[in-house]
């Protein structure tokens, strides 16, 4: 279990998955095996302490990440808190797990549902990356029986628009595939830009994939509106208090695709921050926002003041529960 | 007629993008319509006709690389007024013609390099994209001059150049970095000069350049950084001062994605533009061998360089080649 997530954790910060809904839904559920693994509340908190920082810090940027694992930790304390033996325990986290990962379907399914009423007849959408929530959004609105087609760029580095690609294509939509670079080529051609984001801060800033922010400022340029997909799992409490989102950059020789990699000095983040300006809304389970409102949104969910513990500060809660200090 | 196989092999080149960068393929067109004059055993006669032969044929190369016919235009125009005021021998008129194109253009990028390298300053961090002889030769001068400047170079799909580029200022000691082309924007703010090639400059003042030039420009405007062009005269396209337009090559969708891609996503359609259109208002300068210049004073170069030959030689000749239906 240890190594299926050593294994995760390194296919999360290569953006191997880079789906965010899919590095939450995996990390989660191996976070649910490897408590399962251990014989006691002890091991549990050893290899908790050991890899949640790890695993949170091989995605830093992702809201929906750090979000979830802190639910799961804050059912784990209140497991304790009750007095719960260590077997309970374990199924009361096995019951979070499955409650967070269908909160979260649901989530981007109300999304999804919702973001695909602002699709219209023979209208061109530009997205990149690989996104479920806009995979689902545009599978809703082809089974409605709309007529549309996508615009869909390469995504480098990682190149997971190919996928994108295959996935609308197998749906029946008609799709365009073409390099990054070529987006402010095609920006007059498009209706509508969609796209998903892996956090969103307290200003309505959105981070997501690398040239996101490229698309955005060339879809402002061209009076082309801009459609963020964003479940409120993915709002980043913690900027509200100042904190910057960290972008991780990845490892250089992982972005190569070259056949001459010696020698090469490369730098590549895996994510930008595209600003609340060159966004129209943000597309929610709870409905579409603008950006401006995240902080509304921030309040109604974590209350004013915040009531927000840190994943450190949990950590240390369950370590103190243990019996272990005294 | 009868090709020499030295002029396939140019054609074939610069179709296949062995040859590659609007000055290498301007110098090329010109050795090969050398050679086959060289080569020409006809009548006196015949010689123009022959050259228009073979210039329409090397034309029909590469849809957009203006400096492609103006290299041929320089030497038929000169074949030609000679013919009209019966200079003799014609084969002679070509051969010097030739020389002299290719050695003014090869003067160009270095008298461009003089001239750029005074506008960047110690320290200064440029971006280029593709690979521009013409941009390396001002970054080139600048470091020769002792100015410590430091490079992102974007890798510029599809074909990847920026890595000729990255090799090129690696050998010559300047720092560099290679970046996805969508990391644009997220590197822009370091970023004090952006100093990019071109293609073909059009009458307006608009720059043809490789694909994703003119997201790189808008994005320099939007960080106010900016942006340089380098461009020797004869990549001033005549024709658009007629209101013709640049034509935008779209190449083979197998240097994007392979072809099991393809064959596995029949219903993908992947597009290849070459180059894209940087609008005069996000470009600060172009500099030519002949100067600095404002983008909009683009039509006053052409003016300069082909104004006799309005109504004249280079009309008559360029309506000769068109009329070969190529």
């Amino acid at each position: 279990m240890e190594k299926k997530l050593s294994k995760l954790i390194e296919d999360i910060r290569t953006g191997k998955i880079y789906s965010s809904t899919d590095v939450v839904i995996s990390s989660l559920r191996v976070l649910e095996g490897l408590a399962k693994s251990t014989n006691n509340l002890s091991e549990l908190i050893d290899l908790y302490h050991k890899y949640l920082p790890v695993l949170i810090k091989a995605r830093p940027a992702s809201a929906m990440l750090a979000n979830s694992v802190r639910e799961l930790l804050t059912s784990i304390v209140s497991a304790l808190e009750r007095g719960l033996s260590f077997k309970e325990l374990l199924e009361e986290l096995s019951k979070k797990r499955t409650e967070i990962e269908r909160r979260i379907n649901e989530a981007i399914n109300s999304a999804a549902l919702i973001a695909s009423r602002r699709i219209q007849e023979g209208d061109v959408i530009l997205t990149n990356s690989y996104s479920r929530s806009v995979l689902r959004a545009l599978k809703v609105t082809k089974d409605r029986g709309a007529n549309f087609s996508v615009y869909v760029t390469e995504s480098r580095p990682g190149s997971e628009g190919l996928l994108t690609a295959s996935r609308l294509s197998s749906l029946g939509i008609p799709v365009t595939l073409f390099v990054d670079s070529a987006v402010r080529y095609f920006m007059k051609d498009v209706d509508k830009v969609l796209i998903s984001c892996e956090a969103v801060a307290a200003n309505g800033a959105v981070v997501n994939k690398i040239g996101t922010s490229l698309i955005a400022l060339s879809a402002h340029e061209a009076r082309v509106r801009v459609f963020v997909i964003g479940i409120t799992y993915k709002f980043n409490p913690e900027t509200i208090f100042g904190e910057l989102i960290e972008i991780a950059e990845e490892e250089p020789q992982a972005t190569l695709s070259y056949d001459v990699k010696e020698g090469i000095k490369s730098l590549s983040p895996l994510f930008d921050v595209t600003p609340p300006e060159y966004i129209d809304a943000i597309i929610t389970e709870r409905g579409i926002i603008a950006p401006q409102a995240v902080t509304t949104v921030l309040r109604e969910i974590y209350g004013w003041p915040f009531k927000l513990e840190g994943i450190e500060g949990l950590l240390e809660k369950l370590e103190n529960y243990s019996g272990r200090r005294e | 007629m009868k090709l020499p196989a030295e002029v396939v092999k140019v054609f074939e080149g610069i179709k296949s993008m062995r040859i590659r960068g609007a000055g290498r393929i301007a110098r090329a067109a010109a050795r090969a319509l050398e050679v086959a004059a060289k080569g020409y055993e006809g009548s006196e006669e015949g010689l123009l006709d022959y050259l228009v032969y073979v210039a329409n044929y090397l034309k029909s190369s590469r849809p957009t690389a203006v400096s492609l016919p103006n290299a041929l235009n320089y030497v038929l125009s000169r074949v030609k007024a000679a013919k009209d005021r019966g200079i003799m021998p014609l084969k002679e008129v070509a051969l010097k013609a030739a020389r002299e194109f290719i050695n003014y253009s090869l003067r160009a990028v270095e008298i461009i390099g003089e001239i750029g390298a005074k506008r960047v300053k110690d320290g200064d961090v440029i971006l280029t994209h593709c690979n521009s002889s013409a941009a390396l030769s001002i970054i080139i001068k600048a470091w020769r001059e002792g100015k410590e400047v430091k490079v992102y170079a974007t890798e510029t799909r599809p074909k990847f150049q920026g890595y000729l580029t990255f090799k090129t200022l690696s050998s010559k000691g300047i720092p560099a970095r290679l970046i996805p082309d969508s990391a644009v924007r997220y590197f822009m703010k370091d970023v004090d000069k952006v100093i990019l090639g071109a293609d073909a400059v059009a009458a307006n003042g608009a720059v043809v350049n490789k694909i994703g030039t003119s997201l790189i420009a808008l994005s320099a405007h939007e960080a106010r950084v900016r942006v340089f062009i380098a461009a020797e005269t004869y990549k001033f396209s005549p024709f658009t001062l007629f209101g013709e337009l640049v034509t935008i090559e779209e190449r083979d969708p197998r240097e994007v994605v392979n072809s099991d891609y393809l064959l596995a996503n029949p219903g993908i359609k992947v597009r290849n533009p070459a180059f894209d259109v940087t609008p005069p208002e996000y470009i600060d300068a172009i500099i030519t061998e002949r100067g600095i210049i404002a983008p909009q004073a683009a039509s006053l170069v052409l003016m300069e360089e082909y104004g006799r030959a309005i109504g004249g030689c280079l009309i008559k000749v360029t309506v000769d080649m068109e009329d070969e239906g190529l």
